[in-house]
């Protein structure tokens, strides 16, 4: 699960929601139906917060936060797949996806308020698997707003990698100590097939490029053409 | 559409023992080549209404999601930590629009979609974005949307990736299933000066029964050339919701149109050019950005 950076983003540029707009919306929330938002169970934290609802035993969705309150930031998504259906992907698309066994081992994952025995039975189906996530919204940056293109993110997959004094926050704000998770998920194991080889981006950084193209005519109103 | 059955007896429903619980799920029927699970089985069942209520599931060209059921120990693990875990952020949403959006690069790909909108201020909507309003919806992408005001504010290059919501609105192709319109006449007229920017990572247009590629930028219907919908996507939709756009156009009439439009928002009109992204590898930042 890919983490970002803490600085904090400049507040979201507006005015306070109108006394009316949030009647109307009190009111929507109330009529209309959320199905897809209710599949939602789990808040799953390394550094950003996953909101994940299970498509089926071996794919989760996620949206990512970048905190747990009420006005949280909607940065991105998350995909987990399990080891089996990540094997199915064309080798072309694997470099896109990251593997989450060092993440769970290292302790810097965990679900909040969930004790720990029960944390470790689901961790231990998270270690296995790969997660292809996006940012859309670059707070790590300072972005107010949600600009630019989205970015591609990498998992930690190994000790160094992320700085202390992150790590050290996380463990202050939740109470949680990484070192003692570690030794208690010493057990885990991760993908029985061992880390895919072109998972992680093969090793190297990936980004993605915006480029300008011209655009396919419907085929609707290029028939209109010829009328 | 499979049978029901309780998840805590596995009881086939309705449940024959006193199960206090009411966690059910449904047992999978064998794959079909059907898209459709939204149909009504003739077995009169409380819960099963319950569940299918309001699940109108949208058409979509992807098959199921492959990979196998959920386990009990899942569903227990996840009723379990829902219960614990205060998941506030998702709890702010308040709103569920259904419209549609082409693909800016290729806009004969159009899609319906379903936004749960979340509220930051005035100014500021993000929604998370899916392929039908059902449980079993695909989290296909995430829209922003800004006010005019904010939207004045982005450089040039920045607005040329969003697009406007006039027509669609005015066209009553922007719905929020079951709100009364007078309701949220008021809200619409705010939206239709408001600019979207859409990032649809998950293509199930082209079938795609998992996620695969980067995301796409979409844009708006628009009444001219590339932005025309496709009429038979938006009639399937009518049908379902059970409602008809043109209704929704005639309550509109009154909603003026805005004023200015920032021609470098929907930059296709003006250029018939589109945005496709693309991988590229880089250094790898080693460690994580701090300042």
């Amino acid at each position: 699960m890919a983490t970002t950076g803490t600085p904090e983003a400049a507040k979201i540029p507006g005015e306070p929601t109108k006394t009316g707009t949030s009647l109307v919306e009190t009111a929507t929330g109330a009529i209309q139906g959320f199905a897809p938002i209710n599949k939602i169970h789990q808040h799953l934290c390394g550094e950003a917060h996953h909101y994940c609802a299970h498509q089926n035993e071996e794919m989760r969705q996620c949206l990512i936060y970048d905190s747990q309150d009420a006005d949280a930031r909607l940065i991105g998504i998350e995909y987990i797949v399990s080891e089996n259906l990540f094997m199915t992907l064309p080798d072309s698309e694997k470099p896109l996806w990251h593997s989450h066994e060092y993440e769970v081992k290292s302790g810097l994952l965990f679900m909040p308020g969930v004790p720990g025995p029960v944390q470790r039975q689901d961790l231990e189906k998270v270690a296995k698997t790969y997660g292809k996530t996006f940012h859309f919204w670059q707070i790590d940056k300072g972005d107010a707003l949600p600009l630019g293109v989205p970015q591609i993110m990498g998992a930690f997959t190994r000790d160094g990698q992320l700085y202390p004094e992150i790590a050290h926050g996380l463990e202050k704000k939740y109470g949680v100590s990484m070192e003692k998770e570690r030794e208690k998920r010493e057990y885990i194991k991760g993908p029985e097939h061992g880390i895919h080889p072109l998972a992680n981006g093969k090793g190297k950084g990936l980004k993605l490029e915006l480029r300008e193209v011209d655009c396919k005519q419907p085929v609707e109103s290029v028939a209109r053409v010829f009328v | 559409m499979g049978e029901l059955y309780h998840l805590a007896c596995q009881c086939p429903c309705p449940c024959p023992c006193p199960c206090p619980f009411l966690y059910f799920n449904i047992k999978p029927s064998p794959p079909t080549n059907s898209t459709q699970t939204g149909t009504r089985s003739t077995t009169p069942n409380y819960m099963y209404n319950k569940l299918i209520r309001y699940s109108i599931m949208a058409t979509t060209t992807a098959g199921p999601t492959p990979g196998k059921p959920m386990s009990l120990g899942q569903h227990i693990l996840d009723k379990g930590t829902e219960m614990l875990q205060s998941l506030k952020p998702v709890k702010q949403m308040q709103q569920h629009v259904c419209t549609f959006a082409l693909y800016s690069h290729d806009m004969n790909r159009q899609i319906e979609t379903h936004h749960y909108l979340t509220r930051a201020n005035e100014d500021f909507l993000q929604c998370a974005v899916y392929d039908s309003d059902t449980a079993h919806a695909r989290l296909i992408g995430i829209e922003y949307i800004v006010s005019d005001r904010i939207f004045e504010t982005l450089p040039p290059e920045e607005q040329k990736l969003w697009h406007s919501h006039a027509y669609e609105i005015k066209a009553g192709l922007w719905a929020n299933p079951r709100v009364p319109e007078a309701l949220h006449r008021p809200q619409l007229r705010n939206l239709t000066k408001s600019y979207g920017k859409l990032w649809c990572s998950w293509h199930t247009n082209r079938g795609d029964v998992l996620p695969l590629g980067v995301p796409s930028l979409m844009m708006s219907p628009q009444p001219m050339g590339s932005g025309i919908l496709n009429s038979e996507l938006v009639k399937s939709r009518d049908k379902r919701y059970g409602f008809d756009s043109d209704d929704l156009k005639k309550l509109r009439v009154e909603i003026e149109e805005p004023e200015w439009i920032n021609p470098n928002a929907d930059y296709w009109r003006n250029t018939s050019k589109g945005f496709f992204a693309e991988v590229e590898e880089t250094q790898m930042t080693r460690r994580a950005l701090h300042p």
